[in-house]
């Protein structure tokens, strides 16, 4: 019974993954080697010309630029996730149900309705502008929707959840006696955090960044919306390729490099850890 | 061994959230003993542990170390550490990083770090296992990483919270003789806590039974085993045969009861009256047995019928049961010398009794 029952949804979940992750990656993979045609979606001709497009200086630009927010974003959300995961870990058990309840409140309202709304926010005669005027902070209204600044914090806001779930997933097992060995052996509160703490987060850090880095880059209706019409993340430029200019065979390859950068530096994190030692069997 | 108290707890109560666990405790750890918190689990023996350690606060009392009040003491005053039950070794670190990890708390130089972890490491038989994780090691390693961890830091005192009790049968053996032998070879005092009370007995200078919150009784292990307090802690510290009396008769000196249909005259150490009810207690290893053909003078004994052969090796242990149903534990030894003949079959009748001043007469409880 249990048996049948396992081979079921591990079976169903697979197939999913099969049809609608890796079929769809690969329809992209052959895509990226197609030619383009302007009347149809592409032409059955193998070519390498989409990958040497995308060594143009300009996609390069859009790249590094993609990357530079990203990471800003990443490292914003762990600064920001990092103590709040590990102030909710501490709490007691019904206190941190409540804290995660409350953390996933926002997702059970769509996305972009939550993005429209921090447009109202941030617009020019927006509520933060109001309350900073009315406040006597500001005198003149801040210009904060349509620049990089309202991108990265519609990214920050809406990737958070997802920098704070992992750490606080791992931190939550943490083995308090860990804690107090360190502290029967002297260690300062600042001791125990940098030399015990944070280096057995490690694997809820990674899992967060990886969590956080790639939407981070690919997120496009939050730059479409907060940033204005300059396309700013990855994602816009993907999405540009095949919905404006309908070059699918280059959308596929921009796809498929992004993938395959976020899956080497997956596959150099995940070598170095198990060469090392796996923290997580050890704890 | 040095007579100094080196720590002294005063009259301490632990209670959380309105539960009390620990009640008036008042106990005294000497310089260089072997001290053993020995009481079933939930007895408080851990928590008393912690408020040593400084990782509790008790609700009221003090804890004396080095004649100090241990109150606002920093972990660098207390010069007491920790060997915990899991042994809570840090997984990322080397066992060298482990051990060095107090030492570097307290800023000591990165050579004298050196010498002294590589010196404790030869002492607990760790050399060459320096670069090791502690997941690379087995149960009993890893235990002597987590002692030298403590150790190295030179405490005065050494607490150690059950820290066998996850180790298979043989190991636990091989490390209550180890445990042992460096605890003398450091000189340092050792406070021991376990539910084990064969470990208890085996490795302790001293022995402090606790019991839901309190300490019942202290005292050499063999103090503990032979003149129990009461009966709750003859029960729990080896196997007993219990029978509930009343004294037929008394005076200063003696009392007269009745086992078996058979009046003994025992004395009275526990100023019993007539009338009192009372426990007699006799260890499996007193109670004797004898065949009916090995025995002419049957006067001061009582009948029963073998129940159960348990051969033992060094041992045999009889379960055996007397007329009224109720079943009592015998151990015989293999003494070759008198040639005493220890075969016995289940089903045969056999005539016991115990040597009159072994047994331990104690007031009735329950």
């Amino acid at each position: 019974m249990t048996n049948k029952f396992q081979y079921f949804s591990v079976g169903l979940i697979t197939t999913w993954l099969c049809i609608f992750g890796l079929l769809s990656f690969l329809v992209m993979v052959v895509m990226s080697f197609l030619q383009h045609d302007p009347d149809h979606i592409a032409l059955w001709h193998f070519t390498l010309q989409n990958y040497e497009d995308l060594f143009n200086p300009i996609f390069f630009k859009i790249f590094l630029k993609s990357f530079y927010i990203a990471f800003m974003v990443t490292a914003a959300c762990l600064l920001l996730g990092y103590p709040f995961a590990y102030i909710i870990s501490r709490l007691p058990e019904r206190l941190q149900n409540t804290a995660l309840l409350l953390l996933l409140l926002p997702f059970w309202t769509s996305s972009i309705v939550r993005t429209y709304a921090m447009m109202s926010i941030l617009k020019t005669k927006g509520l933060l502008n109001t309350a900073l005027l009315s406040m006597g902070i500001i005198h003149e209204p801040l210009q904060l929707l349509f620049t990089n600044t309202a991108v990265g914090i519609g990214l920050i806001y809406n990737l958070l959840p997802f920098m704070i779930l992992p750490i606080y997933v791992n931190l939550e097992r943490f083995d308090i006696s860990l804690i107090e060995a360190a502290k029967d052996l002297g260690a300062k509160y600042t001791t125990i955090f940098r030399k015990v703490i944070i280096p057995l987060s490690v694997p809820g850090i990674v899992g967060g960044c990886t969590l956080v880095f790639l939407p981070a880059m690919t997120l496009f209706f939050i730059s479409d919306l907060l940033g204005g019409a300059k396309a700013l993340l990855l994602g816009n430029l993907i999405e540009d390729q095949f919905l404006m200019a309908n070059n699918w065979p280059r959308g596929a390859a921009t796809s498929v490099l992004l993938t395959v950068i976020m899956a080497i530096g997956l596959l150099i994190y995940w070598f170095k850890s198990n060469k090392r030692i796996n923290y997580e069997a050890a704890i | 061994m040095a007579e100094k108290n080196i720590i002294e707890i005063r009259g301490i109560f632990k209670s959380y959230g309105g539960q009390q666990i620990l009640q008036n405790i008042n106990l005294n750890v000497k310089d260089g003993e072997f001290l053993t918190l020995l009481g079933p689990s939930g007895c408080g023996k851990t928590t008393l542990l912690r408020l040593l350690a400084g990782l509790e606060k008790p609700t009221a009392g003090q804890i004396l170390i080095n004649g100090k009040d241990a109150k606002d003491m920093s972990p660098q005053e207390r010069h007491v550490n920790t060997v915990f039950q899991s042994y809570a070794l840090f997984p990322h670190m080397t066992v060298f990083d482990n051990v060095a990890f107090g030492l570097r708390c307290d800023g000591v130089t990165e050579a004298e770090i050196e010498r002294r972890v590589t010196e404790m490491l030869r002492m607990v038989r760790l050399s060459g296992y320096e670069q090791r994780k502690p997941s690379e090691l087995s149960g009993g390693q890893q235990q002597r990483v987590a002692i030298a961890r403590a150790v190295v830091k030179e405490p005065i005192v050494l607490l150690l919270d059950e820290p066998l009790s996850s180790l298979d049968y043989r190991l636990r053996k091989n490390m209550q003789i180890e445990l042992k032998q460096l605890q003398r070879k450091l000189g340092i005092a050792f406070v021991f806590v376990t539910h084990d009370q064969e470990e208890a007995l085996s490795m302790s200078d001293s022995i402090v039974v606790m019991q839901q919150g309190n300490v019942v009784q202290q005292g050499t292990p063999r103090d503990i085993y032979e003149t129990p307090k009461n009966i709750s802690v003859a029960t729990f510290i080896g196997e007993s045969n219990i029978f509930d009396v009343v004294v037929d008769e008394a005076n200063d000196k003696t009392i007269k009861i009745t086992v078996q249909g058979i009046q003994y005259e025992l004395e009275n150490d526990g100023q019993f009256k007539s009338g009192d009810k009372l426990h007699l207690l006799i260890r499996p290893e007193d109670t004797r047995v004898y065949h009916r053909s090995e025995i002419d003078d049957i006067s001061m004994m009582f009948p029963a019928v073998v129940n159960e052969v348990i051969y033992k090796g060094t041992t045999v242990d009889l379960i055996i049961k007397l007329p009224d149903g109720k079943l009592l534990s015998v151990t015989e030894f293999f003494d070759e010398d008198n040639g005493e003949d220890v075969t016995y079959v289940i089903g045969e009748s056999v005539w016991v009794n115990w040597p009159i001043g072994w047994e331990v007469v104690l007031p009735y409880d329950k």
